[in-house]
C-alpha cells in the first residue's frame, strides 16, 4: 500500500472521530436540569443532577429514598411540590409522577408527551397544576393524576404557574403569560411580552411580576393591563421574588436588580454584580437575599443595601434555586453536590453527592 | 486553555448564530414554512461557499495525485521494486516531489474548514435550544445591536413534518439514512484506486465503515443537525463531480464502462 494513501486514510479516521468527539460534547450531552429542593418536616426533596428524585435528612444529609432506583429520570428542572405526604414532580422523560413522601414509592405517573421543565403547584381544591413542552398547561387531580382539564399554548411551557385564589398564572415559550380558571382552564386574560418567558409569574398586592426576555413587567391581576415595565441589563431567567414592597430578579449578565413593586424604579444605586449568568431565583430570608450563579458560587447579599455578605464557591455551575429552612441554605450544584450551607455564614454544613448518595462533607457531631 | 473559549465564541460562533437567526427572522417574516430546516440549508450553503477554495484545492491534489497512481511510470515502478517496499516508498516521494504534488495537499485543505464546521453545529444547535441550557446560553451570543433577533426565538423547528430540535422518529428516520447514502456516495467518489490488494482491502472497509459510523452517530442528533449534514455532502457530491466525474462511484457495476467512456468523451 502506498503511503499517501495510508496517510489520508488515517487522517480522515482521525478528524472523523475527532469531530464526532467534538460534536458529542459539544451538545449531544443529555440535559443537566437545575431542580430547586423543597423542605418539610425535616426532610429534603429535591430532583438531582444524575436525574433522580432524592430525599434527605435535612440535619445530617442522610438520603431516605430515592426515585427510580437503578433508572434515571434523564433529568429534572422542576421543583418538587409537597401536599398531604405526597410529593409531586415532572421530569425531561415525559413523565410527571406523584411519590410518597415517606417511601418514594411510586403512587400514579401522567405521561405529558414531552419533556416537563415546569414546577408543579398544589391547589387546595386537590389539583395539580405544571406547564410541559407539549405546549400545554395540565391540571390532574392530585389524588388519582386524572386529567382535570388542559390548556394549550402556542410554545413550550417552563414557566412554573403561580395560583392566588381561583387564577392561575402561567407563562409560555410562545411570548405570552396567561390567567387562567383554576377550575374550568378558561383564559381570563394574556399578556404579550414580546419575548420568551421562562420566568414563574409572582403575585402581590394585585399585580403580576413576569419577566419577558430583558424585561420585567408589571400587570394588573384582574386585566393584565401592563401598569409599568423595566429594562434590564440580560435576559431574566430568574423568578421574580416580591416581599416588603420590593421585586428581586436576577439577570443573565449576573446582575441582580432590586425595584419598587409599585412604580418599579430601582432601590439600590448600583445593581450587585455576579460573576456570570443568574438563573437562580433570587430567595429572601431574613433580610438576606441568596442566590446562586452560572460562576459555580452561591451568594448571600444584604437586601436592604445590595452588598455581599457571604460567598460559598462550588466546582459546579448553580442553575438551581436555593430554599432556606431553619437557618438552613439548601442548594444543589452541578458538581454534582447538594449543599446544606449555614444561612449566616455560608460554611458547609453538610454535602451529599447525588451520584452516588454518599456524604461528601458530613454534619458536624 | 479558559481564554480560548470567548475568543472562539467571537471570533466564530457569535457571527454565525446571529447569521442563521437572522436568516431564519428574514424567512419566517414572509411566512415561509419550515422556515428553521430552510435557514439551515442557506446557512450551510453559505459556509460551503465560504470553505469551497480549501476543498477545491484539495480535490485538485487528488485529481493529480490519482493520475499519477494511474500512469505507467508508476506500474513500472511497482514492478521493479516489488520487492523493496522501503525503496518502493521512496522512489514515489521523489515521484510526487518531481510532479509537484504534496502527498499532504489532499488531507490538510480538508481539514481546515472542520473548526467552522464545528462552529456551524455548535451554532444549529443553540439556537435550537433542544435543551433549556442550550437557550440560555443563547441570550450570551446574540448581537444586542439586533433586537429582532431575540425576540424570533424559540425558533419554529418543524420541518417537512420532522421536528428538527428532537432525535429521529417515524418520518425523521429518513435522515440518519440520507446522511449515511450520501457520505456513502461522496467517500465513494473520492477515494483513489487502489495500488495493491491490501489496500483495496483497506479502502474498502473503510469505505463501509465510514458511512456507517456517521450514520449511527446521527441517529443521536437533533434532525435539524443531520440536515445540515447532508446538504454539506450534497454540495461536495456536486463539487467533486465538477472536479474529477463520477470518480469510482459505480466501479463494480454494470455502468461502470458506461461511466468511464462518457468520462473519456469530454
Amino acid at each position: 500500500m502506498n503511503i499517501s494513501t495510508y496517510t489520508r486514510l488515517a487522517l480522515t479516521l482521525v478528524a472523523l472521530l475527532a469531530a464526532a468527539f467534538l460534536l458529542t460534547a459539544c451538545g449531544g450531552a443529555p440535559p443537566t436540569g437545575w431542580a430547586g429542593a423543597r423542605v418539610a418536616d425535616g426532610v429534603v426533596y429535591s430532583g438531582t443532577t444524575s436525574g433522580k428524585l432524592i430525599a434527605l435528612d435535612a440535619t445530617t444529609g442522610a438520603v431516605k429514598w430515592q426515585f427510580p432506583g437503578d433508572k434515571i429520570l434523564t433529568s429534572v428542572y422542576a421543583t418538587p411540590a409537597l401536599a398531604n405526604g405526597i410529593v409531586y414532580v415532572g421530569a425531561f422523560d415525559h413523565k410527571f409522577y406523584a411519590l410518597d413522601a415517606g417511601t418514594g414509592a411510586k403512587k400514579w405517573e401522567f405521561d405529558a408527551t414531552a419533556p416537563i421543565v415546569s414546577s408543579p403547584i398544589v391547589g387546595e381544591t386537590g389539583i395539580v397544576y405544571f406547564g410541559a413542552n407539549s405546549k400545554r398547561v395540565y391540571a390532574l387531580d392530585a389524588a388519582t393524576g386524572a386529567k382535570k382539564w388542559e390548556f394549550e399554548t402556542q410554545g413550550d411551557v417552563w414557566a412554573d404557574p403561580s395560583l392566588v385564589g381561583n387564577v392561575l398564572y402561567i407563562a409560555s415559550l410562545d411570548h405570552k403569560v396567561y390567567a387562567l380558571d383554576a377550575a374550568s382552564g378558561a383564559r381570563k386574560w394574556d399578556f404579550d411580552a414580546g419575548g420568551i418567558i421562562v420566568t414563574k409569574p409572582a403575585v402581590a398586592g394585585g399585580l403580576v411580576y413576569v419577566a419577558g426576555l430583558s424585561k420585567v413587567y408589571a400587570l394588573d391581576a384582574t386585566s393584565g393591563a401592563k401598569q409599568w415595565e423595566f429594562s434590564a441589563s440580560n435576559w431574566v431567567w430568574s423568578n421574580p421574588t416580591v416581599t416588603g414592597g420590593v421585586v428581586y430578579f436576577g439577570a443573565l449578565d449576573g446582575r441582580v436588580f432590586a425595584l419598587d413593586a409599585q412604580s418599579g424604579k430601582e432601590k439600590w444605586n448600583t445593581p450587585f454584580k455576579a460573576g456570570d449568568a443568574i438563573r437562580s431565583a433570587i430567595v429572601i430570608e431574613g433580610g438576606t437575599a441568596y442566590f446562586g450563579s452560572d460562576d459555580r458560587k452561591v451568594y448571600a447579599i444584604d437586601v436592604a443595601t445590595g452588598q455581599g455578605k457571604w460567598v460559598r464557591a462550588t466546582n459546579g455551575r448553580v442553575l438551581s434555586s436555593p430554599v432556606v429552612a431553619n437557618n438552613v441554605v439548601y442548594v444543589s450544584s452541578h458538581d454534582h453536590l447538594l449543599y446544606a450551607l449555614d444561612a449566616a455564614t455560608g460554611t458547609v454544613k453538610w454535602s451529599v453527592d447525588v451520584t452516588s448518595g454518599k456524604l461528601a462533607t458530613p454534619a458536624a457531631k | 486553555m479558559d481564554f480560548l473559549t470567548p475568543l472562539w465564541n467571537t471570533l466564530v460562533v457569535d457571527p454565525m448564530i446571529n447569521l442563521l437567526l437572522w436568516i431564519y427572522t428574514s424567512l419566517a417574516q414572509v411566512a415561509i414554512p419550515g422556515a428553521y430546516g430552510i435557514a439551515i440549508i442557506v446557512f450551510t450553503l453559505l459556509v460551503r461557499a465560504v470553505t469551497m477554495p480549501f476543498y477545491s484545492q484539495q480535490q485538485k491534489a487528488m485529481k493529480k495525485q490519482q493520475a499519477l497512481m494511474q500512469g505507467e511510470a508508476w506500474k513500472a515502478m511497482q514492478k521493479k521494486y516489488a520487492k523493496d517496499r522501503e525503496k518502493l516508498a521512496q522512489e514515489q516521494m521523489k515521484m510526487y516531489k518531481e510532479a509537484g504534488v504534496n502527498p499532504l495537499g489532499g488531507c490538510l485543505p480538508a481539514l481546515i474548514p472542520w473548526p467552522i464546521m464545528i462552529g456551524l453545529y455548535q451554532s444549529i444547535m443553540t439556537v435550537m435550544g433542544a435543551q433549556p441550557e442550550q437557550l440560555m446560553e443563547l441570550s450570551k451570543h446574540l448581537y444586542q445591536f439586533l433586537p429582532a433577533l431575540a425576540a424570533a426565538v424559540p425558533v419554529q423547528s418543524m420541518f417537512l413534518g420532522m421536528d428538527l430540535a428532537r432525535l429521529p422518529d417515524g418520518i425523521g428516520y429518513i435522515i440518519p439514512a440520507l446522511v449515511l447514502v450520501s457520505t456513502w456516495v461522496q467517500q465513494r467518489m473520492m477515494v483513489m484506486p487502489a495500488a495493491d490488494p491490501q489496500s483495496a482491502q483497506m479502502t474498502q472497509s473503510m469505505m463501509v465503515m465510514m458511512p456507517l459510523f456517521i450514520g449511527y452517530i446521527s441517529l443521536s442528533f437533533p434532525v435539524g443537525l443531520s440536515l445540515y449534514w447532508i446538504v454539506f455532502n450534497i454540495v461536495g457530491i456536486i463539487q467533486q463531480y465538477f472536479t474529477t466525474g463520477w470518480g469510482n462511484l459505480f466501479e463494480g457495476t454494470p455502468w461502470a464502462n458506461k461511466v468511464k467512456k462518457n468520462v473519456a468523451s469530454k
